[in-house]
């Protein structure tokens, strides 16, 4: 379960170097280069399905969340803890919750007690003290170039990202195993 | 540690072969249950149910019931109907009654109430239609009749508005949930960080935008739908849904706050007596003024209120309000009084101290009161029950059912409107009249704020004039 979990991880999530522009992160190889081996024929592809499948069932084994029920004006939707984004509040105060196609759907209580209802979820994580992020859509960490702040990305299908407070990056990373 | 039987199954809700007939016979086809939406039950045999297909199961229905309650999510919504909760992707109200439960791949089934509370208990609710905590205004919406529509109600064709505002029985449109959609998507437009597209306007311009939509109906003539939309405007803006500045609407109402002793309220009914009596006070004791023209407008109201609260909240040790009402001494004007008060609490303005009527038999002579009261039992306006009411409070004139208009008091004696006035408010002025014409400079300076509005507007249209490409020859 472990290693399934760890795999999944390392795939999906991509930390972008954040050091200073003007230094070149590449360390330039001296003296003769190596000797490179022949490639090796690539692999036979993964029946993704299948691990996805696997995946989820053992993530539901090892998670107590049910369908998280949220509001829509005529009744309530309820959508699976794995296809949560992020979770954010709006500026009226409420729980904006954005899924992995970038819905976005409401709820009335606050990030706090959210957090508890997922406390017992391993793919969830308090990035900022108004942001729960699903670290299995995580896709990508990065400093914004704008606001010079460390926000976390979902894909091209989810708008916006979700802050990542710097005293929380280190158990981030931690959680990623980077 | 001992794993009871279907543990992981119903953990991970991977499910149970399920064994189907197939379309050769002898042959079966095996599914797993958690693809199964649900069982039925039908003349003595059971059928899966899946997206698009209805298969006969080799089990009857009674033994798949034994292995369905191992499993978490299977519950019975009808007779002969199990359904299965892991897939449930939305609930709502069924037209017909109950709750309308959709599954993954949009297959819907009716759910009748009296199998509801094992599913409450398995899904971690208290209801199908509304969430943990919920948002005050939103119930309060949603008991309106809001809609989830993917389109503006202003663009729908005729047959998507019949479609979305038929009640179940299919007839007439319910215009009061049309309207009410519709204000919501201006609303959430202008939430959206958008200009409001009534800016400087007021309630009948929203009026303008919706009238097409309703025309399309058929219905504009037959009803007073200008009405239905001021109604629920004000509902949702009394419900804390909204607020009319929100819109940014223009009021044109009649109040001005008192430079002195803006803690006084001086009201009439009237809004002929803000010159003829309400300014003359004010210029002379400084307290606040309003005339709310028969039924108090919500927009004046609300802009009222919030000035008036600006006003306290920038001020330290700001005194109780005391309301002053100079209102017809009938039925009709205290529940106008009454409104008032109710607006000044929606509006978040406080006032404790009881109100104090002005137009009362006290300030007449009886020749005054014979010659112009009015009997409202020969009159017959006034519903029984309201008269019954104000009486019970006034007891009319000498126990009599009469009224005097305050109208009379300001015509017949306008001196002792001017010393019941001042003498009903003299304790609890703060500065003491006559007070100097500072008022004129708070005056000016409103004056100042609606031209710069009117500026404005008028900038907007030029501009707005400006973009449209000249016209050739």
């Amino acid at each position: 379960m472990k290693t399934a979990k760890k795999s999944r991880l390392t795939r999906t999530a991509t930390v972008l170097p954040t050091k200073k522009p003007g230094r070149d992160p590449v360390k330039r190889p001296r003296g003769r280069p190596p000797k490179t081996r022949p490639e090796t024929p690539p692999a036979p592809a993964a029946p993704i399905d299948n691990l996805k499948y696997l995946e989820n069932l053992l993530i539901r084994l090892v998670s107590p969340l049910k369908s998280l029920p949220v509001q829509i004006n005529e009744g309530v939707v309820y959508i699976r803890p794995e296809d949560i984004a992020f979770i954010t509040t709006t500026a009226e105060r409420k729980l904006l919750i954005i899924d992995r196609e970038g819905k976005e759907w409401r709820r009335f209580d606050s990030v706090k007690d959210m957090m508890k209802k997922l406390a017992g979820d391993p793919r969830f994580f308090l990035s900022h003290k108004s942001f729960i992020i699903n670290i299995y859509a995580l896709k990508a960490i990065r400093k914004n170039p704008e606001t010079k702040r460390v926000e976390a990305t979902f894909g091209d299908q989810v708008k916006g990202a979700a802050a990542v407070s710097s005293g929380n990056m280190k158990e981030l990373k931690g959680l990623l195993e980077l | 540690m001992t794993i009871p039987p279907g543990f992981l199954s119903r953990r991970t809700w991977s499910g149970f072969s399920v064994a189907l007939r197939s379309a050769v016979p002898g042959d079966l086809e095996i599914v797993s249950s958690a693809e199964v939406l649900a069982f039925r039950s039908k003349s003595g045999k059971a059928f899966a149910i899946f997206s698009g297909r209805t298969v006969q199961t080799l089990r009857p229905f009674s033994r798949l019931q034994l292995f369905l309650r191992k499993q978490g999510g299977w519950f019975p919504i009808g007779r002969g109907l199990v359904v299965n909760f892991n897939r449930l992707v939305r609930s709502k109200r069924a037209p017909g009654g109950g709750y309308l439960v959709t599954l993954e791949d949009g297959t819907d089934f009716n759910l009748l109430p009296g199998y509801l509370n094992p599913i409450l208990k398995f899904l971690g609710t208290e209801n199908l239609l509304q969430i943990s905590p919920m948002s005050r205004a939103h119930a309060f919406m949603m008991k309106l009749g809001l809609k989830d529509l993917a389109k503006q109600v202003t663009d729908m064709s005729k047959e998507e508005l019949i479609r979305h505002f038929s009640p179940a029985g299919g007839g007439a449109v319910l215009i009061s949930d049309l309207i009410v959609n519709f204000l919501w998507q201006v609303l959430q437009y202008i939430r959206a960080g958008n200009e409001s597209p009534v800016d400087g306007g007021n309630v009948r311009s929203l009026w303008y935008m919706v009238a097409p939509a309703i025309k399309k109906l058929g219905t504009v003539g037959n009803t007073d739908h200008y009405k239905t939309l001021s109604d629920q405007m004000a509902r949702m803006v009394k419900g804390g849904v909204c607020s009319y500045r929100e819109f940014n609407f223009y009021d044109d109402g009649k109040w001005a706050l008192g430079a002195y002793n803006p803690h006084v309220i001086l009201m009439a009914e009237k809004e002929a007596h803000f010159g003829m009596f309400l300014k003359k006070m004010q210029d002379l004791t400084g307290v606040t003024v309003i005339a709310t023209g028969g039924q108090p407008s919500g927009i004046t109201s609300e802009y009222f209120c919030e000035a008036l609260r600006k006003k306290i909240e920038a001020t330290p040790n700001f005194p109780p309000l005391v309301v002053l009402a100079l209102v017809d001494y009938d039925p009709f004007g205290w529940v106008l009084q009454g409104t008032f008060m109710a607006d000044l609490k929606t509006f978040g303005v406080k006032v404790i101290a009881p109100v104090i009527f002005l137009t009362l038999p006290k300030h007449f002579t009886p020749d005054e009161i014979a010659q112009h009261s009015i009997d409202l039992v020969k009159a017959g306006k006034t519903p029984p029950g309201m008269l019954r009411k104000w009486m019970k409070l006034t007891d009319g004139i000498d126990g009599q059912p009469w009224a005097m208009e305050a109208g009379h008091l300001l015509t017949l004696r306008p001196g002792v409107a001017k010393e019941a006035f001042l003498s009903e408010v003299n304790p609890f002025l703060v500065v003491p009249y006559p007070v100097p014409k500072r008022f004129w400079e708070e005056e000016e300076h409103r004056q100042q704020e609606l031209y710069s509005l009117a500026s404005q507007v008028f900038d907007r249209c030029q501009r707005a004039r400006d973009r449209k490409p000249a016209r050739k020859g």
